[in-house]
């Protein structure tokens, strides 16, 4: 085993990471609204939510091609604006990423928000709390665990994904190649010792990041 | 003289509130069945729930206005709440519960009256623990010394007891009656399902039904002496005639099924009258209009009172007697239901 680029695992961490990031600053205020949503709207973006969920991962990769390609009206505005084009960049991984894993936070958050008791909430604001004060100091703490649950989750799926990113991203050397499109590569090309090693290391990196965040959430919720 | 005045309109698909009272300084009990309004209101007289149409005025300061459109904020309405789910905030100690309503204030004035609420509350000791490590009794005190400790301009006490233990809820009663009594001056609300709870607790009372006020008064007329058959089925009365059961003859006699009573006056849509009033006697010794003679039809012993069901002038009654080991099914009895028993409904 010679030569084993540890790039794909670092580009899959770090585009992970940045979709779950992104899905947190945005997945929180979505779920927030959507637990409190009985309208037809709220149904309607709920099911679209969903949706990446049941979809395969290609149909969706296929969708962001056609929403963010070249010759797409947003691909068309990037490249003339800021001179970028997103498709077989590493940010369209991360923006793959985020779109099979955002469902996660989402879904998860909004049951978590939802299980906060509104006696609690009524409770406060007669105490004199301002809706700001109540959201920060106690649905977020109250819906903690399962806000953590659904960060765990998102970032689970957006490590793994494979059929969004390869359509969006491409499969770059040492520019857009993730862990598990390299792991297929390795065995495309008859590499079975590297795909060995590469399939290795992601089951370790995976065990250690969900066996720590376990943790932490533990002890955040016992503090 | 503090007094809150509330006058609520607000309408739901399937119900309607509709609710006028005026309330002074005191206990006020608030009973109905559930679904009846209860809740809703003092969750819109908090500010938790804006009324279609109406007017909320506490001392004097106007809270709700829908004519100026005037609605002040839960938050600035400083009423305190009590729960029937305690509605403690279970990530927090019990100290920094009962401190949830004091932002803003200074350390050390906060740190004082916290020590001074749990020694109330009695319990001292409890200050660093969590609400899931204590009894609903003790869970339904520290969320009393939350409103308390406020200051509140108004008191609302939705079902605080209907969560508890029969046992603790008594014990609770006694303590958190004298805790209000001791430190509260302004109007309070007290609402319950429960009618004896009412009576114990409440000097004034209310009457609540699909959303409207039935009767409101002195707590003695309110829940033992019935206007209207709504109230009377509310209060559980056992004797409840209308309809085709009751006449009043050419007369003004009042007929109860084939039965003479006394006059009547006003036009009655029924009577009422409590089975404890109805005295079983030995025998039919006057021409008393009140003693009757029936056959009995059912015998139900219970705790404290049984009740048994005489057949009279062809309806039954329910009358409760102390032991029912005297009494048989076709037995004939003598019962003296006084004129003054004979409670009127006017609707």
């Amino acid at each position: 085993m010679a030569d084993i680029s540890l790039f794909p695992l670092f580009l899959s961490l770090r585009v992970a990471l940045t979709a779950t990031g992104l899905a947190i600053l945005i997945g929180i205020p979505i779920a927030y609204y959507l637990h409190k949503a009985d309208s037809r709207l709220g149904t309607l973006i709920d099911t679209l939510i969903t949706l990446p969920i049941v979809l395969p991962p290609t149909v969706l990769g296929y969708y962001l091609l056609v929403l963010l390609g070249r010759n797409s009206a947003i691909g068309t505005f990037l490249e003339d604006t800021f001179g970028v084009t997103l498709v077989f960049t590493p940010a369209a991984a991360v923006v793959a990423a985020l779109v099979v894993s955002i469902p996660f936070m989402i879904k998860s958050a909004k049951t978590a928000f939802a299980s906060v008791g509104e006696d609690l909430l009524y409770s406060a604001e007669i105490l004199g709390r301002s809706k700001i004060n109540i959201f920060l100091t106690l649905t977020i703490p109250l819906a903690w665990r399962g806000i953590v649950a659904g960060i765990t989750m998102t970032f689970a799926r957006a490590l793994g994904d494979f059929g969004a990113t390869l359509m969006v991203a491409g499969s770059i050397p040492n520019e857009t190649m993730t862990m598990p499109i390299a792991i297929y590569d390795a065995l495309l090309a008859g590499d079975r010792e590297m795909a060995n090693v590469l399939v290795a290391i992601m089951t370790v990196v995976a065990l250690t990041i969900l066996y720590t965040i376990n943790r932490l959430e533990k002890r955040v919720i016992q503090g | 003289m503090t007094m809150l005045e509330a006058d609520i309109q607000k309408q739901y698909p399937d119900f309607s509130l509709d609710i006028s009272f005026t309330a002074a300084a005191g206990l006020t009990g608030i009973l109905g069945p559930s679904g009846c309004g209860k809740s809703l209101t003092l969750q819109t007289i908090a500010g938790i729930l804006s009324p279609d149409h109406g007017r909320i005025v506490m001392d004097g300061s106007v809270w709700f206005d829908s004519e100026t459109n005037i609605n002040v904020r839960p938050q600035l309405r400083k009423s305190g709440y009590v729960f029937q789910s305690y509605a403690l905030f279970p990530h927090l100690t019990v100290a920094d519960n009962i401190a949830y309503g004091l932002k803003g204030r200074p350390k050390e004035e906060i740190r004082a009256k916290v020590a001074d609420w749990l020694r109330l509350i009695q319990l001292q000791d409890f200050g660093r623990r969590y609400p899931g490590q204590l009894s609903g009794g003790q869970k339904q005190r520290v969320a009393l010394a939350r409103s308390m400790i406020t200051e509140p301009r108004l008191l609302l006490l939705d079902e605080p007891f209907s969560a508890l233990d029969q046992h603790i809820r008594r014990q609770l009663e006694v303590d958190m009656l004298r805790l209000i009594g001791e430190h509260y001056h302004g109007v309070a609300l007290l609402v319950t399902h429960n009618i004896e709870e009412a009576y114990r607790l409440s000097e004034e009372g209310m009457l609540f039904h699909d959303g409207r006020v039935l009767q409101k008064g002195a707590r003695a007329d309110v829940l033992t002496r019935p206007e209207s058959i709504a109230a009377a089925e509310i209060l559980g009365i056992e004797n409840i005639f209308q309809g085709r059961a009751f006449a009043v003859d050419e007369d003004g006699v009042l007929m109860i099924g084939k039965e003479r009573f006394h006059k009547v006056s006003a036009p009655l849509s029924g009577v009422a009258v409590h089975g404890h009033t109805i005295g079983i006697v030995s025998s039919d010794k006057t021409n008393d209009p009140g003693i009757k003679t029936g056959v009995i039809e059912r015998v139900v012993p219970g705790v404290k009172d049984g009740t048994i069901l005489i057949n009279i002038g062809g309806l039954t009654w329910r009358v409760s007697v102390r032991n029912t080991d005297s009494y048989q099914i076709g037995q004939t009895v003598h019962v003296s239901i006084p004129a003054e028993a004979i409670m009127p409904l006017y609707h």
